[in-house]
């Protein structure tokens, strides 16, 4: 009963939903450039931060924050390990005693890595809610993108929640059969195991079958390929584009300088 | 105008030793229904395959013999010189559906797209593709979300959108509930009236016994048998020898027989039983 | 009393997503019967086998199996009575050979050796299929495949034995070796089939359960549940060609449900003197 998730697009009718999605993505790959170049801890907290008026703007600001749950781990290990082990230590923060420290290079080392990670993910997925994905990949047409590329990401989006229903199918029927999944980590490996093999020949194959489909449909037919759905780039998004890439061309050099 | 035309005919995949297809002989006139029956394992998907060229040039193996799909030699074309031609359904709706389009018109568009119809004619036919077979509730649902019955519908209006000479549907209701059944083969019965060249492999002998022009019976990678619906479906010893089990109506009628209760035809639809019935009651 | 293996009380179900699977479902199923239940996809019949075992459990409401609460077992603490034939063979074979695909239950039940090559020997006969017990179950034919499925579950030897679809799919051959299997079964199990095939449901079941936007609609034997036109209608359900038949037949009973009942009917009505001869 897996609901069919066209990745997780969210419609709503705001100027950002509105703009082209090439303006977008010019956005996000600005972010992240801008995150690596950017030293100062100061600026890429800066840069997270905004995606709180951006959200605001696109009423998403509940959604927004979702992926971090699943962040928090990676979070607690990052700070965890550099903290302690972080090569170019000096200043001692907190002191254990038997050469056991936490070092204030390794927490604010941890700090800047998690930072560019909380900007990438959290711009990142901002991107992903606001974009619809046909939209992306007919504007990734219209710049000559590879056509089949455009179709493998398309299409895998709406493959993976079939692919994640299926595995639960073929546990259910493992259970059925007196398998425990419940229990040790041990017992959990053993009862996942001997999922592979179905799951695999399963997807063989289906993608035995989907090629059958698309060959049907003419994917190979040798021609100028044309498009069903319309996106346009729109002065306001050339206005946009233009801004994106002065601003942040800015913003890096400021942080050097400053 | 004969549009396939098999001449002995026979394939082989490079993993197997038996040929799947033996000296097959079979030609297929335009705008006919042709119904292909058969047992589990007798070739039918394989000979429903063939006809998009995906045996020999999806799948590796041995062909002998020649096939002939509107004028062009498959073993020398390439599938997607056929794919113009040719549309082919398979069984499981899930798998039909290409994940290109985000939802019902997308997936309807993206046959056309792929053979560079100029975006205004698409919108065009899909609207009038909706409009024709009664799918314009769904234009803007994912197809993932659809009931099996409406996917397989959407699936085979996709490719027959294109407006291929020949429709071949492989078990197209295999996995379908009776609602969603009976919707996809009238479904067909609809697109059959447009003219076009349907080729349908099916277990539902009931169906097929209302609708296909002729039958080919094959077995064990051999075309037993090819003629008029109901001269093949009427033909108990042929269908029994084949490991086919005649409609009900048959077989009730050959029963009245027996028992003597009624002397004549064997019916073979739901028809023919009621006016049988009404024989049997007059006497 | 305790001859029911399965009670359900008050049962609704509601899936994570919201969707209303199943609402208010009372049911039990008496030990020895073979019970079938029909209606479209989507109308809630898998989602209610599925608490038979274990796999969902109530949102509300209560499942008792052999009389314990399914709420204290795990699935695999209840594939010892109830075992669970999944329609898609291909979902549910994961060994790479036949032998260890039927003795995949009985280790699981922690069986001993011995036991288990027995119960494979066994199994194995009995669908006909040991000359494959070395074959890769997914080389198999689809008809084959589906055999090997409900034989892993019968080397389990379950009491109850639910099976979806045991004939979807399959040829003439396929579909009376399935109906000759499951009678077969019912003489020492309980039986729940889940089917659209209509025959069969009039050929094997007891009792006929019929499910309809999440509800049980109605319950009987399949004469009373056949003849019921108009309420099956609502489902878009139809009764088996030939009770259609003897339907549509002026004077004829309308609970016919096979040939032979068909012409019994008409030699009882009116003796054979008035025909020829």
């Amino acid at each position: 009963m897996t609901k069919a998730i066209l990745s997780s697009y969210i419609k709503k009718n705001t100027f950002i939903h509105k703009l082209n999605p090439l303006t977008k993505l010019i956005f996000l790959v600005a972010v992240i450039i801008t995150v690596f170049a950017v030293k100062s801890f100061i600026y890429n907290l800066i840069i997270v931060l905004a995606i709180i008026p951006l959200a605001y703007s696109a009423k998403l600001l509940s959604k927004v924050f979702k992926p971090l749950r699943y962040l928090f781990i990676i979070f607690i290990v990052l700070y965890g390990i550099q903290s302690f082990l972080y090569p170019e230590k000096e200043t001692i923060l907190i002191d254990f005693g038997y050469g056991i420290a936490i070092w204030e290079e390794g927490v604010l080392f941890a700090t800047i890595i998690s930072l560019r990670l909380l900007a990438m993910i959290v711009h990142g997925y901002f991107f992903v809610l606001v974009t619809h994905p046909g939209d992306l990949v007919c504007s990734l047409r219209k710049i000559k993108f590879p056509y089949k590329f455009g179709y493998i990401v398309l299409s895998t989006l709406q493959v993976i929640p079939r692919v994640a229903s299926q595995m639960e199918t073929i546990i259910d029927a493992q259970k059925s059969r007196g398998l425990e999944t419940k229990g040790s980590i041990a017992n959990r490996l053993k009862a996942y195991s001997p999922l592979l093999g179905p799951l695999f020949l399963g997807s063989v194959q289906n993608v035995v079958e989907r090629t059958i489909a698309l060959e049907s449909r003419a994917f190979s037919y040798e021609t100028e390929k044309t498009s069903y759905r319309e996106t346009y780039v729109r002065k306001k998004d050339k206005i946009i584009m233009a801004s994106i890439v002065v601003f942040f061309t800015l913003y890096g050099v400021i942080s050097w300088i400053l | 105008m004969d549009i396939v035309k098999f001449k002995n005919y026979s394939w082989k995949y490079s993993e197997t030793d038996k040929y799947v297809l033996k000296n097959i002989n079979l030609t297929i006139q335009q705008g006919e229904f042709l119904g292909i029956i058969g047992n589990v394992g007798s070739g039918r998907s394989t000979l429903c395959m063939s006809l998009l060229g995906l045996v020999p040039h999806l799948f590796y193996g041995k062909t002998k013999g020649e096939l002939i799909v509107d004028d062009i030699v498959v073993k020398k074309a390439k599938i997607s010189d056929l794919s113009s031609r040719v549309g082919l359904v398979l069984q499981s709706p899930d798998t039909q559906l290409t994940g290109a389009g985000t939802n019902v018109e997308e997936e309807l568009a993206f046959g056309l797209e792929n053979l560079g119809v100029p975006r205004r004619e698409i919108i065009k036919k899909v609207d009038s593709m909706l409009k024709l077979l009664n799918l314009e509730q769904l234009r803007n649902r994912s197809p993932f979300e659809l009931s099996g019955g409406q996917q397989q519908k959407v699936a085979i209006a996709s490719v027959f959108i294109m407006e291929p000479k020949i429709l071949v549907l492989d078990e197209p209701t295999a996995q379908l509930d009776p609602l969603g059944t009976e919707q996809v083969f009238s479904f067909i019965k609809k697109l059959a009236k447009k003219g076009t060249t349907i080729i349908l492999n099916t277990q539902k002998i009931d169906y097929i016994a209302e609708f296909a022009d002729r039958i080919a019976v094959v077995n064990k990678g051999r075309v037993v048998k090819v003629g008029e619906t109901r001269e093949i479906l009427t033909n108990v010893e042929l269908l029994r020898r084949n490991g086919i089990s005649p409609t009900v109506f048959t077989k009730l009628s050959e029963e009245l027989i027996k028992n003597r209760l009624y002397k004549g035809e064997l019916a073979m639809t739901f028809g023919d039983a009621v006016k049988i019935m009404k024989k049997v009651k007059r006497k | 009393m305790s001859e029911n293996v399965i009670e359900i009380k008050n049962l609704s179900f509601t899936y994570p997503a919201g969707v209303e699977a199943l609402k208010d479902i009372n049911l039990e199923i008496k030990k020895g019967e073979i019970v079938a239940i029909i209606g479209q996809n989507g109308s809630g019949k898998t989602t209610l086998v599925k608490h038979f075992n274990g796999l969902l459990q109530p949102t509300s409401g209560t499942v008792i199996i052999n009389g314990k609460d399914a709420k204290q077992s795990t699935t695999a603490q209840l594939s010892r009575e109830v075992g669970y034939v999944f329609q898609d063979p291909d979902d549910q074979l994961f060994m790479s050979k036949v032998k260890d695909e039927i003795a995949f239950g009985p280790k699981n039940l922690k069986m001993k050796k011995n036991e288990v090559n027995k119960r494979v020997r066994d199994t194995l006969k009995l669908v006909k299929l040991w000359k494959f017990r070395n074959t890769h179950p997914l080389d198999l034919n689809l008809d084959d495949k589906k055999l090997i499925a409900i034989a892993s579950i019968i080397a389990m030897n379950p009491h109850v034995i639910i099976l979806d679809e045991p004939t979807s799919g399959q040829d003439h051959r396929g579909i009376l070796r399935a109906e000759s299997l499951i009678k077969k079964l019912s003489k020492e199990h309980t039986i729940i089939i889940i089917s659209h095939d209509m025959d069969l449901v009039s050929k094997i079941a007891q009792r006929v359960i019929v499910m309809y936007n999440s509800k049980i609609l109605m319950t009987g034997t399949p004469k009373e549940v056949f003849i019921k036109t108009s309420l099956l209608a609502k489902t878009h359900l139809k009764p088996p060609l030939i009770t259609q038949l003897s339907q549509k037949t002026k004077g004829m009973r309308s609970d016919i449900l096979s040939i032979d009942e068909f012409i019994e009917e008409l030699k009882t009505k009116k003796p054979h003197s008035s025909k020829s001869r």
